[in-house]
């Protein structure tokens, strides 16, 4: 280990509170501590430069008696991780909140508190967030001894919006149901004549219980319903959740493999950056952008069909490698569509961003700062575009990306028009990525042999989507089952991003800002 | 203006004027169950991730269910089904009517049961 | 269910393309819910839109609103806290209220099965017309679904 890293330095400070520590590898360090010292231990991390990865509740009163909350730090400047492990006893289940001190940590204790029944002591706004308000009080469907498939009477809603007073605020509810062919989520917009003052929403309606149902079925199972989490990043889940499972099993996943894994979540990216940059002409009514990014994206799609025999990617990750032929005759196919999508995509961005109506009502709108990017933990393209560089594949390498040459766009602006323009950067960077595998692809086998997976230890994979990072993290049970699994996705992460950016903008951009962002609901929900 | 025209008139045409074209070879579509191959290992009922295959000992034979309304079309029961009984085509015209066409059962003769318990040839 | 491997595709779609000149004497409106999907369907939903697909060119268009809406497109396995928002879609759609069910989650609850928040079908909550089977169905197979629930609807009359 090098010295001074910060696993090193958090040791040293909290010496005589660690209960215990061990390291999951060099480069992550999990330290056991009393919940009355989760506060400052975060604090400390913080100013440390840490930031909150993903934090996940877990029901263990069946292993250790109690049930843990593990928050997950990443260093991105270090490539290390730090994960503070503190119980929770059933008969006193109140932990101290962090959210004051560290805003990003929000969602995730109002969702231990929805499903676990932890309470987040002094939290600024504990109120229902995972499941909405008519769901029984005192009920938690992720506790062990709550069966999965139990149906549940609706209670009086419990669940509250942003009350205005004083003269000429409208309240403006839109959703779940929305005009066009997008997911359903409610916002409630509090507007003065045009302008948006305060944007509530309420999303979690897709919630389908996917934890819970992956709870207990067999890992192989579960793969698939990692690849299920969402339509448009379902690779990035699959090999997520893959990761996490072959870090477990210490897997040693072969290089062939590796790179096709490589290569089709470039793909992912490809096509819904792409797509994206097409989709957001449909915020300012710019047909020809909408329909260009369509044609461009569905040939994306049919390449996608051709080579894995699926147009979302499905069902070609496995434990331990890709279930994928790849021969040479896709290799040229390959080249060849990308080459003549590149091209068309060349065109295509420099007629659109030349053009006025795009530079007139994208400058400016929806601007997200470094500062509040930083404070709420935005990842992604989002957070690029306000000038904060974190990307999983630089600051924590997995896969084979350390061996592939590639930069990280950053632009600073923050606005529409920058989420757009990081896009069209990063498809760039893409391409090149997917040149290099291209001609680096080694031979050989393309799936290893998968042992024993040991029961009860826990691990995450990571993958920067296009969207941002997912986290993955898993805790195997006997049998090669899955005792506990924890999504997050890049879309929980942002979603409070649009809630924040939108305010003073006029109510019409807001379908802009919002595909500016181009965040899952599914992803999110679950 | 005058751009956009032109790279329109690039693009061309690229709708498709008959929708219907064969899937690519690769695509895993329609499953294909020849009962006269399968030997009752229920390697297949293991593997499936949706819990869209099944088998039910009827009174002479055993019976193998499968329902399209669970199937995700992942191809792993074609994959572990050693005798191949199971093939998955690239036919995806699959939408009906009538639910009940959802779910396909087919007979498999006891005496294709192999002996030996659990076991595959 | 299975097609009829005697005629080629090719058939098949002149066919197909007939008979929807014949039944779209008026044009069809289609509203879509989704009622807890992964997005994979809703985005092959969309790909229908784009111009390599473009299924407006035989009167066929997504509309804003249930009460402009003939057929009902739904996706996903409906959820508990969308239970709510699917029916008072289906209350609000106009006759004959045909309802498509779009993917595995939608058909039969897919991989997510029944649970605390998910029923597992949407045929549990408001009758189904036709169902689309697939994950996600292809763009083409959507509209083949569209093509049976309008058969569907003539033969009643």
């Amino acid at each position: 280990m090098k010295t001074n890293n910060p696993g090193d330095q958090v040791l040293h400070a909290f010496n005589s509170q660690v209960i215990h520590f061990d390291l999951k590898n060099d480069n992550h360090v999990v330290i056991d501590i009393a919940k009355e010292h989760l506060p400052s231990i975060t604090r400390y991390i913080r100013d440390l430069g840490g930031r909150l990865f993903t934090m996940v509740g877990s029901d263990e009163l069946n292993i250790r008696g109690d049930f843990s909350l593990y928050y997950v730090f990443a260093f991105d400047k270090d490539q290390s991780l730090i994960t503070v492990r503190v119980s929770v006893s059933e008969q006193e289940p109140g932990f101290p909140s962090v959210t004051d001190d560290l805003p990003s940590a929000n969602w995730y204790e109002r969702e231990v508190y929805d499903l676990f029944g932890l309470e987040p002591v002094g939290h600024p706004h504990l109120s229902p967030l995972v499941l909405h308000g008519d769901w029984p009080e005192g009920i938690y469907p992720m506790r062990k001894d709550f069966p999965a498939n139990m149906k549940l009477p609706r209670m009086k809603n419990r669940d509250q919006f942003m009350n205005y007073e004083g003269e000429g605020v409208t309240q403006i509810p839109v959703g779940p149901i929305h005009a066009g062919i997008i997911e359903p989520g409610h916002f409630r917009f509090g507007a003065v004549g045009d302008t948006v003052l305060h944007l509530d929403a309420r999303l979690f309606y897709t919630h389908r219980g996917l934890e819970k149902v992956s709870e207990g079925v067999s890992i192989n199972k579960a793969l698939f319903l990692a690849e299920r989490i969402c339509g448009v990043c379902a690779l990035s889940h699959a090999v997520s959740f893959a990761q996490a499972i072959e870090r477990i099993g210490k897997i040693k996943v072969p290089a062939r493999a590796e790179y096709l894994r490589m290569l089709f979540l470039e793909m992912e990216r490809l096509y819904n950056h792409i797509g994206d940059v097409g989709n957001v002409c449909a915020g300012i009514g710019f047909s020809f952008g909408v329909s260009q990014g369509a044609i461009l994206k569905e040939k994306l799609m049919q390449l996608n069909e051709k080579l894995t025999g699926h147009r979302y990617l499905r069902g070609i990750t496995t434990i331990g490698g890709v279930r994928l032929e790849f021969n040479h005759d896709d290799k040229i196919l390959m080249e060849k569509t990308l080459g003549d999508v590149r091209r068309e995509f060349e065109k295509f961005v420099g007629i659109m961003m030349s053009h006025e109506i795009v530079s007139d009502r994208m400058t400016s709108t929806g601007r997200l700062t470094r500062e509040q990017v930083e404070e709420i933990g935005t990842v992604g393209p989002a957070a690029r575009a306000s000038g904060r560089n974190i990307d999983v594949r630089k600051s924590h390498p997995y896969l084979l990306y350390d061996q592939i040459d590639f930069s990280v766009p950053v632009l600073t602006t923050g606005d529409v028009l920058a989420r757009v323009q990081q896009r069209i950067e990063e498809t760039y960077q893409s391409f090149a990525i997917i040149g290099q595998i291209l001609n680096q692809l080694p031979e050989g086998p393309i799936q290893t042999r998968v042992g024993e997976i040991p029961a009860y230890q826990w691990d995450m994979g990571w993958t920067e989507s296009a969207r941002g990072e997912n986290v993955h993290w898993v805790m195997t049970g006997p049998d090669q089952t899955v005792y506990r699994y924890r999504v997050r996705s890049a879309a929980y992460s942002n979603w409070p991003a649009v809630a924040l950016a939108v305010p003073g903008n006029i109510v019409p951009d807001f379908p802009l800002i919002n595909k500016s962002f181009e965040l899952c609901y599914a992803c999110c929900d679950r | 203006m005058f751009d956009m025209l032109k790279k329109i008139w690039q693009t061309g045409q690229v709708t498709k004027t008959l929708p219907f074209e064969e899937a690519p070879e690769r695509y895993r579509g329609q499953l294909l169950i020849d009962p006269d191959y399968c030997n009752g290992c229920e390697e297949c009922v293991t593997a499936c991730p949706a819990d869209a295959l099944s088998f039910e000992k009827e009174e002479s034979h055993l019976q193998l269910t499968i329902s399209f309304a669970k199937c995700i079309y992942c191809g792993l029961c074609e994959e572990v089904c050693s005798p191949r009984a199971i093939r998955l085509t690239n036919e995806y015209l699959r939408a009906t009517k009538n639910p009940k066409e959802l779910t396909q059962t087919f007979k498999i003769q006891e005496k294709r049961i192999p002996m030996t318990e659990g076991g595959k040839q | 269910m299975m097609t009829d491997n005697a005629r080629t595709l090719e058939e098949m779609g002149k066919e197909l393309q007939k008979k929807m000149k014949k039944v779209l004497g008026r044009s069809l409106h289609i509203r879509h819910v989704d009622s807890g999907s992964c997005n994979g369907c809703d985005f092959e939903m969309t790909a229908l839109l784009n111009p390599v697909y473009d299924i407006q060119r035989f009167g066929v268009d997504f509309v804003a609103s249930p009460r402009h809406a003939d057929m009902l497109m739904v996706t996903g396995g409906v959820t508990r806290h969308l239970e709510e928002a699917v029916l008072r879609t289906y209350e609000a759609a106009a006759h004959p209220k045909m309802v498509v069910a779009i993917g595995a989650c939608a058909c039969g609850g897919g991989i997510f099965g029944e649970s605390y928040a998910n029923y597992g079908g949407v045929d549990k909550i408001i009758p189904v017309y036709v169902y689309v089977p697939g994950c996600p169905p292809r763009p083409q197979a959507i509209i083949q679904g569209i093509l049976l629930a309008l058969d569907k609807w003539y033969d009643r009359k």
